[in-house]
């Protein structure tokens, strides 16, 4: 297992150098250049006074040049650079912002697998009858509400309406230590994220429970007469887990990219805001900062999966 | 069949709508400036904040967003089907090189990625829009695609072609293609309406078709300006579209995949249901 | 199985809500509370560029010479300033017994590394350009400085010696390439009123007195800068209270607070910036004069202002903001709305109405590309307007979204036709960069390619010439020529608003818009 888990990551670095490489190609082809990274300064600043300092920062070079001197600091240095927009190490920034993320991400995940799971294995069970029919069209509306419109409604009814819950932001003010503050704030949030989440989920989990159902360890396990319910949980259950331990790792980037819009519209300052601030802002160090993380968090997201695949099923072997 | 209803009648009204309702979707009303109108007989739908009529809006919307949803639907699973079908015909290194990349793909938050190329490409143009959706969204057709063209290649009738001497270009057009047909129209059907929501949440970020052209991304986006408060109409019209339409198509692509025979869980494990999540999460 | 799911997420909610966190958490009432819309990036003023930057650093760090009220320059760490009769030579004193906030004393070591290292090209330091007439920066003794200059320059005062002065303790053994990257950004030593106590990004940045502030003890002991991102959010602190102040808010927040927070206090006056679309005047067609005035006759600016800006802007006649009293000159050309004299003077000049609506002449349509930066929804509805009100005289405008780093790279060589922008903030009328045919990109700031010779020599003449009384006359004629000519379309001029509570005593009389409404914090003072 180690040495499976070993060759992983091994093999996982060209796929980290094609996707940084491929990041700074579109950054440096990119028109416009990097004359956001003056913010407000850039209005005052003369065409050439930019140019110069464009210079200073290196970015007149060749986009490979510069990728080579990106790869050159993290190798030796272990450094993701310095921010363009306040000079800031890139890796400060993005521990700053990681834990937002992380716990949207985390909690939304969990939320919308013990909803999804239980209601794919039940609508597997009750297969065609209204409760599937029902549960299934619930989902695919869910699944096509653009996320941001969800949540301003959910903010509209349910924080500036009813007032259950803050407006936005991640703790009120000077409350910033405040565990209990922190989940209510997150409450909204997690709810959106998971219910835009939950039709592939369950669909999934559906799915592969109604294939489980008919395979011919079940049919066996029913004809020794174990009930309905002990054969789903026991049996059922456990084999149709297995392919959603696998989207768990391969939804981790549409997640963290997803996470901005949820972000943007509740005001949560996380790592897909930053992310696409800095986009905007040209900031390049942190794009690839972010980028590099994200990609890290997928091939770790995709092991671990495998991993926990073969913890479920002893079948599976590695070697 | 409620999926097919539904989607032909909002066809029908992308089509036909704004040659029955004839108002201007782009005229401003300086009577009405800044002072949105909630739907009334004159505008069913209400006005925007510059005073432009909201139904004629949301009908021309919908061609907008049709139009996106479907031509970038055809790019990506072109592009996916060609892809997928060489990876998995050829097999060997040039499958593992292939698909290696299409991992690096799946591996960019996908969104993120298509924000990146827009942003610095700095492209709101229409045109390039849908060829950036599309070409950022065929990963998932491409391992279906290639997934289907392995288990087939060792079937019978693959063998018997190669007995009788057909090239392997001939194998790939005449045999494994047209096999590998029915999820690839099953991932069709439901990637028009992700395309829809894409095209929305970059709208929201700011990088939506160009103003004054009305689209439903655009339309939820002015309505979210801090200028519009105390207009839920403006709010709810394009959400509502949108939803509808996601709707249908997913209805749709259900009842395809139902009618096609196709195993659900083959589908899924074959990578095209991996594509809703990304898409549901990020848009 | 569902509806358990559901009452199980239902009784969540419900319970985290009854646990009922109090909206306003008790606090201090001798700390002033300030919401600010962003963050700011560093305060080093070297590299600062948002606005925030500019505030928190301003509190930190003293210049020589400090904005006063109604704009003069008063003395500052500086106790006095005099120059030789041809203005060449500027002998600066320094106040004696300054210190740094960490105890150690501050000299004229400090003022002369502080302009080495903004004039070095190595530093990086984005305005440097602005003080290339300033030759040499020497110390004479310990407690006073000359500055020798190449030439007279009239925004010496208000310009160089209103740049903050940097310890040189701290950051003069950071060679000049390094600076950027430097901590002091995050963790600021200054001589001013405040010290930086913490700074949680994104979130919020506290400040508490300087005890060994020159000027005497602050009256208000703690500064606490909070970050809400969402408009919302921040209209709600106001409201409840667990916000003191609220300054450079938008109008829609204005008119909210106004509305549903009677018992706040508010500061709203002209603010430093003007706003309008700039012309690309080497583009055919909008190189004629007369069809840029006719598009100003076209621009229906009042419903504008009335239907998009809250009624809360005034019509821009020039560079000049009105907020600039002294220098703003109200007799210059105004284009009320006629749309009917706007079709005439084009019909005049020739220029036809084509079978598609677009006028034209000799193979020339006026058919433009107006660019505008994305992320702001008032802006895109304005050019939006002007598109509509445009069309209706046979121009045709394509609005063009561009983002930020693409709209200033193309904006500022000229690669554009129109382009909707705001420029100010400062309390000069100079506009020589703007508007002076030798500063035509990419050597200055002149974006339009304006040239006019007339105006050049006002420029000119108002920058070497010291009294104020003397320049007005330079700066009137450069108004009412640009007025007539309209190398940029006018559009508007905004106000600055804030709102605070009772308890804060502000001298509201006194108030200066944008960031020098901070000018006088020192002096501020919180009763409760």
């Amino acid at each position: 297992m180690i040495a499976y888990a070993a060759r992983r990551i091994l093999g996982s670095i060209p796929l980290l150098l094609v996707i940084t490489i491929i990041s700074y190609a579109l950054m440096g082809l990119s028109p416009g250049g990097p004359a956001a990274i003056l913010g407000q300064s850039a209005r005052g600043m003369t065409p050439i006074q930019r140019e110069h300092l464009i210079a200073l920062l290196g970015l007149n070079r060749p986009w490979y040049v510069q990728y080579f001197y990106w790869l050159q600091n993290l190798v030796l240095h272990g450094s993701l650079g310095y921010s363009y927009v306040d000079s800031r190490p890139v890796i400060a920034k993005i521990l700053g912002k990681l834990p937002v993320t992380l716990e949207l991400i985390g909690l939304s995940t969990l939320l919308t697998l013990a909803i999804a799971i239980p209601t794919g294995v039940y609508a597997a069970v009750k297969r065609g009858r209204a409760f599937d029919e029902i549960v299934t069209t619930l989902a695919f509306v869910a699944y096509g509400m653009p996320v941001f419109w969800l949540g301003i409604l959910l903010i509209d009814v349910f924080a500036v309406h009813l007032r259950w819950f803050p407006l936005s932001g991640i703790s009120s003010l000077g409350q910033s230590h405040n565990l209990l503050d922190r989940l209510d704030h997150l409450v909204l949030p997690v709810v959106t994220l998971s219910t835009v989440s939950f039709a592939s989920w369950m669909r999934y989990q559906r799915s592969a429970t109604i294939e489980v159902l008919g395979a011919p360890f079940v049919r066996t396990a029913h004809a020794k007469g174990l009930t309905n319910w002990t054969v789903i949980v026991k049996h059922t259950l456990r084999n149709a887990l297995l392919p959603t331990i696998t989207l768990l790792g391969l939804s981790l980037p549409s997640l963290i990219g997803g996470a901005y819009f949820i972000e943007y519209v509740f005001s949560l300052p996380g790592m897909g805001y930053l992310g696409v601030t800095s986009v905007f802002a040209r900031d390049y160090p942190t794009v690839m900062g972010i980028t590099l993380i994200s990609a890290v968090l997928v091939v770790a997201g995709n092991l671990l999966a495998d991993i926990a695949y073969a913890a479920v099923d002893p079948r599976i072997r590695y070697d | 069949m409620a999926g097919l209803v539904l989607a032909i009648a909002i066809i029908l009204a992308a089509l036909f709508g704004p040659l029955l309702w004839r108002v201007s979707p782009i005229a401003i009303n300086h009577a009405l400036l800044g002072d949105p109108q909630p739907p009334s007989l004159v505008h069913p739908l209400g006005t925007d904040m510059l005073g432009r009529d909201e139904l004629s809006r949301a009908l021309y919307g919908a061609r907008i967003s049709l139009l996106i949803g479907f031509t970038a639907m055809i790019i990506a699973i072109t592009f996916g089907t060609v892809y997928g079908a060489i990876s998995g015909a050829a097999g060997g290194w040039l499958d593992s090189v292939m698909m290696r990349t299409v991992d690096a793909m799946l591996s960019f938050p996908s969104f993120f990625l298509i924000i990146t190329v827009e942003a610095l490409t700095n492209s709101f143009e229409l045109g390039m829009m849908i060829l950036i959706i599309g070409l950022l969204s065929w990963m998932g057709v491409a391992r279906l695609v290639r997934a289907e063209v392995m288990s087939l290649r060792e079937r019978d009738f693959i063998e018997a072609a190669r007995a009788i001497g057909a090239g392997p270009t001939r194998i790939l057009l005449r045999h494994l293609i047209p096999n590998a047909l029915a999820p690839v129209v099953v991932a069709a059907t439901l990637a028009i309406g992700d395309n829809i929501l894409i095209a929305a949440g970059l709208s929201f970020l700011g990088l939506g078709v160009q103003v004054p052209t009305p689209s439903w991304g655009g339309m939820l986006q002015d309505a979210l300006s801090p200028a519009v408060q105390n207009s839920p109409w403006l709010i709810v019209t394009p959400g509502i579209l949108i939803v509808l339409t996601l709707l249908a198509f997913s209805l749709l692509g259900e009842g395809l995949r139902v009618a096609l025979d196709q195993s659900i869980v083959q589908v899924g494990v074959a990578g095209v249901d991996v594509e809703p999540v990304a898409n549901a999460a990020t848009a | 199985m569902k509806h358990t799911a559901i009452a199980a997420m239902l009784l969540v909610c419900v319970s985290l809500s009854a646990c009922a966190i109090p909206s306003v958490a008790r606090r201090d009432p001798g700390t002033l509370v300030v919401l600010e819309a962003g963050d700011a990036n560093t305060m080093n003023p070297l590299f600062a560029n948002n606005e925030p930057s500019f505030l928190y650093y301003g509190l930190v760090l003293d210049s020589l010479a400090n904005v006063g009220p109604n704009f003069t320059m008063i003395p500052w760490l500086a106790t006095s300033w005099t120059s030789t009769p041809d203005r060449l030579h500027w002998t600066v004193q320094l106040r004696h017994g300054v210190r740094w906030s960490d105890g150690a004393p501050f000299t004229s070591k400090d003022v002369v590394w502080t302009w080495h290292a903004m004039l070095d090209p190595k530093t990086g330091y984005p305005y440097a350009g602005q003080f290339n007439y300033i030759k040499n920066v020497r110390a004479l003794g310990p407690y006073a400085v000359q500055f020798d200059l190449s030439h007279t320059n009239a925004l010496f005062v208000s310009g160089a010696l209103d740049s903050p002065i940097l310890p040189y303790h701290i950051l003069g053994k950071t060679p000049d390439a390094q600076l950027r990257t430097s901590p002091f950004g995050q963790h600021p030593i200054g001589t001013g009123p405040y010290m930086l106590e913490r700074w949680n990004h994104d979130a919020e940045a506290i400040f508490v007195a300087n005890p060994h502030w020159w000027h005497g003890p602050v009256k208000i002991k703690r500064l606490e800068f909070r970050v809400v991102l969402d408009p919302n959010a921040r209209d709600q602190a106001m409201e409840n209270g667990s916000a003191d102040l609220y300054d450079s808010m938008g109008s829609n927040d204005y008119v909210t607070l106004r509305k549903q927070a009677p018992q706040l206090r508010f500061v709203h006056l002209p603010d430093l910036y003007t706003w309008f679309i700039m012309v690309n005047l080497r583009t055919p067609g909008l190189r004629n004069e007369r069809v840029r005035q006719a598009m100003m006759y076209g621009w229906d600016r009042q419903a504008v202002i009335s239907g998009l800006l809250h009624k809360d802007a005034i019509e821009a006649t020039g560079i000049v903001p009105v907020a600039l009293h002294y220098w703003y000159d109200p007799n210059v050309r105004h284009y009320a709305y006629d749309p009917a004299k706007a079709r005439a003077l084009l019909d005049a000049d020739g220029w036809r109405v084509g079978r598609d609506g677009i006028r034209s002449k000799d193979g020339v349509r006026l058919d433009y590309t107006l660019l505008a930066s994305t992320g702001s929804h008032t802006i895109i509805d304005v050019c939006q307007e002007f598109q509509s009100d445009m069309r209706a005289l046979g121009i045709r405008i394509h609005v063009k979204e561009l983002d930020y780093a693409t709209f200033i790279a193309d904006s500022s060589d000229l690669h554009y036709q129109l382009a909707f922008t705001g420029w100010g903030g400062v309390t000069d009328p100079d506009e020589f960069t703007f508007f002076d045919s030798s500063q035509i990109v990419p050597i200055g700031n002149n974006e339009t390619a304006y040239s006019n010779p007339t105006v050049d020599h006002d420029l000119q003449m108002g920058l070497r010439t010291i009294t104020p009384a003397k320049r007005r006359p330079y700066y009137n004629q450069m108004q009412a020529i640009t007025a007539r000519q309209l190398p940029v379309l006018w559009g508007y001029y905004t106000y600055f608003r804030a709102a605070y509570v009772p308890a804060l005593h502000i001298d509201r009389q006194a108030a200066l818009p944008d960031l020098y409404f901070w000018y006088d914090v020192w002096n501020w003072r919180l009763d409760r």
